[in-house]
């Protein structure tokens, strides 16, 4: 086996995989909080108001972003669902429970940030529009996979469950996307338009800093949530106990 | 023949239901004389499995049960007289035609092992047979365990008394395999790391 | 085809099973009727508001009796052990997952849905579309029920928890409703129809391929659980 091979399954140890997220986390959080500040300055005072809406189409800068890494979450997790399901990678189970809990934190802030910029534009805090319908149904998937991991006492089968309900729901996604948009057409005319002209330049740019801002904020919590499971699942193992060692040692976790 | 022996929840119906298959065993081979060492999951199709539940529909008579059971271990349909035999057998032809709710639950174990002796699988997994069970039906148990093992078969049985020590024949052929001596809790976890 | 003899012969069978009860059937129609009739006490007698909502009104009394029927598919043979004996014996658990799912539906949607055209009768329904509605419901609760097995084999230790169902399969019963009601709106075009009966017939064969394979999964990991 090549070295490559066995740097990329070593990611499947516990152990290795906490080392190497601590040694990832800095990075990824300085990345993070710098894009943050950079997007937030762009998205804030840079770009220009928008001439309808006036500044508060700045919820924008928000709302996007994280609609956006909602659908992207659900991306990874099918990747994850695969790992677990197929080749039963133990870390990508709880890397899968992690990603369904930030999954539904987005897709709730979408919703939230969503409302509150309906209520001055539309002049209603909802409306069945069919994305923020499908959105809806999306958070209602992460919770039902946030639900599998809770209800079994077995990790193991209980990621396993979560992995098969995440297949599931990646291929009715589509459907129920495409269902939604249809009976939204059959209902009503589509009066109301989110935003779907082209953004000018001195708008898009703020908020593809800001989406790539949200990426590295996601990644970081990952990290986080992550580092705690390992360290949950690693109780009573020698592994901890050396870790430990070493930390009263040395006098820091590294 | 196998004797698993241990106190309770020591994991003796856990290693006869990953040997049937019913549990995902992670890893281990299995072999026994005269077929190659198979890993655990290939295994399981040698098996033919009898539980410690009574799976048995109240709402069907005796016939009924055993006909929908015949299936779980004979692959294809089975004769009619075939199961008369096994319900003459193990005394129950007389109520064929009564539901299953009036069965005491020694008549509903004799009712699993008559289509349990259906099967011909060659390794026999027998988890706590004789619970339940009387005497007269105990003893006739032991003589088709023994009837078994003449046949080239193998047998793992669970059990907490050896219901066999009255067939002389069959006694000295049994292993005891205490289970104590190989238990170690949350091994999976600990090799992870 | 062995396979298909294995499903014919097991479908044989949980039809016997059901029909060793055959009273059990009374429980979800009393109880689709009765919410079904709820709704003209709530929403008021208007004839016009009736005849709008009808549509919406039964498929969400029978999407609930769907809720209320889905329990009763795999956990008496999970406690009873019938399940630990598939898996032991090795028999094809899609063969068991697809039985249970025809004979239930049949069983217990079916007369449902017969019934369907008469409390649209109460909610002023135009009795012309009795039909078209009994069409699109029959292909619906066939998907519905289907989607049902495998939240349903989502048990632990023999027990399964209602709100964890619901927020299981719920979501995924949103383009059934859109679908099933929406054809069915007075507004709606006569091309409407067409297209919710074609959406939901290819639904139904979409979940003839799904269902049985996420059911087996999730029902070999809850066997191993108990």
């Amino acid at each position: 086996m090549s070295r490559f091979w066995r740097w990329v399954l070593q990611w499947g140890q516990p152990g290795e995989l906490y080392q190497r997220l601590v040694l990832l986390q800095p990075w990824v959080a300085v990345a993070s909080i710098t894009m943050l500040v950079a997007g937030a300055y762009a998205a804030f005072w840079l770009a220009p108001a928008d001439y309808q809406q006036g500044e508060v189409f700045r919820i924008l800068y928000v709302h996007v972003p994280a609609a956006w890494l909602s659908l992207m979450i659900y991306g990874f997790m099918v990747a994850l669902a695969l790992l677990v399901f197929v080749w039963q990678v133990t870390v990508a189970g709880w890397a899968l429970n992690a990603f369904a809990w930030l999954g539904a934190g987005y897709t709730l802030m979408a919703l939230v940030t969503g409302a509150i910029w309906g209520q001055p534009t539309w002049g209603t805090w909802w409306v069945w529009d069919a994305r923020l319908t499908s959105e809806l149904v999306l958070l209602f998937i992460y919770l039902g996979i946030v639900l599998v991991f809770d209800a079994l006492s077995d990790s193991k089968a209980a990621a396993r469950m979560a992995a098969i309900l995440t297949l599931v729901g990646s291929v009715n996604l589509p459907i129920i996307h495409y269902s939604v948009i249809w009976w939204h057409t059959l209902h009503q005319p589509p009066s109301i338009r989110g935003f779907d002209s082209s953004l000018h330049a001195s708008m898009l740019y703020p908020l593809l800093l800001m989406a790539l801002a949200f990426l590295l904020v996601f990644v970081w919590q990952a990290i986080w949530m992550l580092r705690c499971r390992v360290l949950q699942e690693a109780s009573q193992t020698p592994w901890l106990a050396r870790r430990l060692r070493g930390m009263v040692e040395n006098g820091k976790d590294q | 023949m196998l004797w698993l022996q241990g106190p309770n929840g020591i994991g003796k119906s856990s290693v006869l239901a990953s040997l049937s298959g019913g549990l995902p065993a992670e890893k281990g081979q299995v072999g026994y004389p005269g077929v190659e060492i198979l890993p655990i999951a290939m295994f399981a199709s040698h098996t033919a499995w009898l539980g410690d539940q009574n799976p048995i529909k109240p709402g069907w008579t005796v016939w009924q049960n055993l006909t929908y059971l015949s299936r779980f271990y004979c692959s294809q349909t089975v004769d009619p007289s075939a199961l008369k035999g096994q319900l003459q057998a193990q005394n129950l032809w007389a109520e064929r035609h009564q539901s299953a709710v009036c069965l005491s639950f020694g008549q509903k174990k004799r009712l699993m092992l008559a289509a349990f002796l259906l099967s011909r699988q060659p390794v026999w997994l027998l988890d706590e047979p004789a619970v339940g069970l009387d005497q007269t039906a105990r003893h006739a148990l032991a003589g088709h365990m023994l009837e078994a093992l003449d046949a080239g078969k193998q047998i793992i049985v669970t059990s907490h008394e050896p219901f066999w020590q009255t067939l002389p024949l069959l006694n000295p052929r049994c292993i005891k395999l205490d289970l104590c001596a190989f238990s170690s809790p949350e091994t999976g976890i600990r090799e992870a790391f | 085809m062995p396979y298909l003899y294995e499903l014919f012969w097991e479908v044989r069978w949980q039809w016997r099973l059901l029909m060793a009860q055959p009273k059990a059937l009374l429980n979800p129609l009393l109880f689709f009727c009765l919410i079904t009739l709820l709704f003209p006490l709530a929403l008021g007698h208007a004839p016009d508001l009736l005849r709008q909502a009808a549509p919406g009104l039964i498929w969400v009394g029978l999407t609930l009796s769907v809720f209320l029927i889905l329990p009763n598919l795999f956990m008496p043979d999970l406690q009873d052990g019938t399940l630990r004996l598939w898996v032991a014996c090795r028999r094809p658990l899609s063969v068991y997952v697809l039985a249970k799912w025809v004979t239930h539906w049949a069983f217990f949607v079916l007369p449902l849905i017969l019934i369907a055209p008469l409390l649209g009768v109460s909610l002023y329904l135009d009795l012309s579309q009795s039909w078209l509605m009994m069409t699109l419901l029959g292909f619906g609760s066939f998907a519905m029920v289907g989607i049902g097995t495998i939240g349903v084999a989502v048990m632990q230790k023999g027990h399964y928890n209602p709100f964890l169902l619901a927020v299981l399969i719920l979501p995924f019963y949103v383009p059934i409703l859109i679908f099933g009601a929406g054809s069915l709106q007075p507004s709606s075009e006569s091309m409407a129809f067409a297209n919710g009966l074609l959406f939901l017939a290819g639904l139904v064969i979409f979940t003839l391929f799904l269902a049985p394979w996420a059911a087996t999964q999730m029902l070999k990991l809850t066997v191993a659980q108990s």
